[in-house]
């Protein structure tokens, strides 16, 4: 069972591979524009570069080529482990991500940190008392959280946190606290729905007639909650939080950007506006890898909570 | 379980107020300069990618720029050219030495150009270098096969500093580069930061801060956030809108320059109605530029008359700019024949109305606003115009196809400080003929002859009055109009003394700057 799962997995990665990068190959074949030229626009710092250095580096991208040629060329590289090199660096792919990922994969496992420890108990505390101030409180704050643009959270965080409290770092990277304020913002749209879900599953649980059992035993109201109804009642709200870990990671194009940390989503970001394919291609495809392999993890994860799931497998 | 909950979450708000706690002792440390700014390099070695090296001033180049945009002496002392323009020799100066103590010679130049030439192609490649010679131990010999003028311009850039042997592992990449400048390259993290200390036995100016530490942030309102939160003293290139916020407070100083980047329009000379130049003076009458910079730019920014901004050694600086004249404008339409008959506020002729389509792209944010406000003015004297905004690239292959009647760019000046790559590429007709980015498929056999002459002319005076001309001929026929130059904005803490901005961002001169 597990096995099967893995591997309708594993096959689904590598259809999900294929798809993107020919997506991004499409896409970049019909944008406007010479890449060599946008290449060296971005290198030289010139909106005109020689049209001599053109030439060059346009035969040396293989530009030439119709898109599948060099969709099917690039395809075969990467079967062989080579995903190129930046134009930009001169480095390769690989370890341009290398670089990139440790710092996006603390920034997003942090907000699911940040997430759980805000979102869960005050989504508990809101399912108790329903119509309590506890809850309205939490659902006007989803409201608020849900419609404010991170771009904007971002700064406000900033002008808190890094100048009128002055406790953390505004921008840049370091040690663990220069990842608090962008890991927070990240987290925020997760705290909202996050929230909401637990609430709902908790009220939900709590309705199950093997909790009006355990009343009628006599356990106390405590007692019934931490027990019996917290495991059942978590078991969506993980599910849900493991497949938004991949969105995490999408949110971290802006936000790495504006608090200059220099992970993956400030890489693809950089390398679309400098058209470093062969970067752009592999920040895709890791990014589509991640997905899939968190996917993977929420499936197995499920299995192992959830026995009506695995009954029904078997 | 409860119980458990509670310490985890006290534990971690005690990490997060520990470690937010300790990083600012480095604060009260004044001999620290703390600087920001969006670039960063993109290799640690200086010859891929060397504007922000040389800016910083951790290497050298032969030749320097002055805040006139002339080149001037730096590592080489001196330098003639042969009378045919082939052979040029540069005298090297003495008693420099890099940062690991070897002394500068010109065998080491030697091989550092030979390394530029190749990891750079892309810039170099169009120096027709055959070789390079070394006679004696300061003086260093370039051959070409074919008369090049901006051969020192080209020495100027970053891509061609001096490094010593000992910055290269033993497979020859950059591991840490060794140059010659004020400050010695201690440590760089891609895309983080560059920390710098002074070099004691500078043969120039010794700085005055023990250690500088550069910081790329790539986002204009957290460069402000550090500056609002005195992470850095510096802050370079902020917008107009947040520059405009510190003009008031004491504890900051707002520094701007003009710099070598023009905003101007091209008019599409291949076709009615800008095939006239009288239409094209009538237009260049007709635009208010000063109400462009002051309501598109907050003011920051100085009306243009000619393609260089008057600080420049190669500015015309005779050229009498167009005024805003809408009546001389209206006067110019009607003698060319554009003329409002059927009463319903657009000009036309011969039965066809004034309608233009101007062309302009997104990535630099201010051109769309600017458009606008062009379209209204255009509209006072009878001209209605479509505004098409695209990007980049889509625009330009607009623009090269003659889809457009009006294209609004900011154009780069100095890719090289040399007059000579932009007048080629942008008013010689054989660099108009193939792209648009200057004057447009414009033809001036007049101008076309002043370039060649100035491109084998050596005395520098004798070339200025040869490219003053051109200048004057290029706003007199107008195949485009100059409206504004950019202005770069950086803001300091107020304790910062002596930092400058450079017109052609050659360097951030921080040798120059002390902490009060």
């Amino acid at each position: 069972m597990i096995r099967r799962i893995i591997l309708n997995r594993l096959f689904q990665m590598i259809q999900v591979m294929v798809g993107i990068s020919l997506i991004t190959f499409t896409v970049i074949s019909l944008s406007p524009g010479d890449p060599a030229e946008i290449t060296l626009r971005a290198t030289l710092g010139t909106e005109s570069p020689p049209k001599e250095a053109v030439a060059i580096l346009h035969e040396e991208m293989g530009l030439d080529d119709p898109w599948y040629v060099s969709y099917l060329k690039w395809i075969s590289r990467v079967v062989h482990g080579d995903l190129g090199y930046s134009y930009q660096t001169k480095r390769s792919t690989i370890e341009e991500i290398r670089n990139a990922l440790p710092t996006t994969f603390y920034l997003a496992s942090l907000s699911m940190l940040f997430s759980a420890i805000i979102a869960i108990p005050l989504g508990i505390a809101a399912a108790l008392r329903q119509n309590g101030p506890v809850d309205h409180l939490c659902r006007l704050t989803s409201i608020v959280c849900l419609s404010i643009p991170e771009y904007f959270i971002a700064i406000v965080f900033m002008l808190i946190g890094g100048i009128y409290l002055d406790i953390f770092p505004v921008a840049g990277t370091g040690g663990i606290e220069y990842f608090i304020l962008p890991s927070l913002t990240l987290s925020i749209g997760l705290i909202a729905i996050t929230m909401r879900i637990m609430r709902t599953s908790m009220i939900e649980t709590l309705e199950q007639d093997y909790i009006r059992t355990a009343r009628a035993k006599g356990l106390s109201r405590k007692k019934i909650i931490q027990k019996h109804a917290l495991k059942n009642a978590l078991l969506p709200v993980i599910i849900y939080m493991g497949t938004q870990f991949g969105w995490i990671f999408g949110g971290a194009v802006t936000i790495e950007t504006i608090f200059a940390l220099p992970g993956l989503g400030w890489l693809l970001v950089s390398s679309v506006s400098s058209m470093d394919i062969m970067v752009m291609q592999g920040c895709m495809l890791t990014f589509a890898v991640i997905i899939v392999l968190i996917n993977l993890f929420v499936d197995l994860a499920q299995l192992y909570l959830d026995p009506s799931v695995r009954a029904q497998g078997e | 379980m409860k119980r458990k909950e509670g310490i985890l979450f006290i534990l971690l708000a005690l990490v997060v107020l520990g470690a937010g706690c300790t990083d600012k002792e480095q604060k009260g440390d004044n001999q620290t300069l703390f600087v920001s700014g969006q670039w960063s390099p993109t290799s640690i070695d200086p010859h891929i990618s060397g504007t922000v090296p040389q800016r910083l001033g951790y290497v050298e180049t032969l030749v320097g720029v002055d805040y006139e945009g002339k080149i001037i002496p730096n590592l080489a002392k001196s330098w003639e050219v042969s009378s045919d323009g082939k052979k040029w020799t540069f005298k090297l100066r003495e008693g420099v030495l890099f940062h690991d103590g070897t002394p500068f010679t010109a065998e080491i130049m030697k091989k550092s150009l030979e390394r530029s030439f190749i990891q750079s192609a892309s810039t170099f490649g169009k120096i027709p270098v055959t070789s390079i010679e070394v006679p004696d131990n300061l003086t260093l010999v370039i051959n070409l096969n074919s008369t090049f003028p901006a051969l020192p311009a080209y020495l100027s850039k970053g891509e061609s500093a001096a490094l010593a042997p000992g910055s290269y592992d033993a497979s020859g990449n950059v591991t840490k580069p060794i140059g010659t400048g004020p400050f010695i390259f201690e440590s760089w993290k891609p895309d983080e930061e560059i920390v710098l200390v002074k070099n004691p036995n500078y043969w120039g100016h010794v700085a005055s801060v023990d250690k500088v530490v550069y910081r790329v942030i790539p986002e204009v309102l957290t460069r402000k956030m550090l500056l609002d939160s005195k992470d850095i003293q510096i802050a370079m290139i902020l917008s107009p809108d947040v520059a405009d916020k510190y003009t008031e407070k004491a504890d900051y100083t707002v520094l701007e320059e003009p710099i070598a980047r023009v905003r101007m329009i091209t008019f599409n000379t291949e076709k009615e109605p800008f095939k006239d130049k009288k239409v094209r003076q009538a237009v260049n009458y007709a635009i208010d530029r000063e109400a462009i910079v002051n309501s598109v730019l907050y003011g920051y920014g100085t009306t243009a008359s000619g393609l260089f901004p008057p600080q420049f050694y190669w500015a015309n600086k005779d050229i009498a700019p167009y005024t805003y004249d809408v009546e001389k404008a209206k006067t110019l339409l009607d003698e060319a024949g554009w003329t409002d008959s059927d009463g319903d506020g657009i000009r036309d002729k011969n039965g066809k109305p004034m309608k233009i389509t101007l062309v302009t792209y997104s990535e630099r944010a201010e051109l769309p606003s600017i458009a606008e406000v062009i379209q209204q003015q255009l509209k006072k004297v009878g001209i209605e115009t479509e505004l098409k905004v695209l990007n980049t690239d889509a625009a330009n292959t607009q623009r090269n196809k003659g889809d457009f009647d009006i294209y609004l760019v900011g154009r780069g000046l100095f890719f090289v400080p040399d007059p000579d790559e932009i007048m080629m590429t942008d008013y010689h007709s054989s660099g108009t003929s193939i792209d648009g980015w200057g004057a447009y498929r414009w033809h001036n056999d007049t101008v076309d002859q002043l370039i060649e002459q100035a491109r084998t002319t050596s005395d520098e005076a004798a070339r200025k009055k040869l490219y003053d001309e051109v200048q004057a001929i290029v706003v007199e026929e107008a195949p485009v109009a100059y409206l504004n130059y950019y202005v770069n904005i950086d803001v300091t803490t107020s304790n910062i003394k002596g930092y400058r901005l450079h017109p052609t961002e050659y360097s951030f001169d921080l040798q120059n700057v002390s902490i009060s």
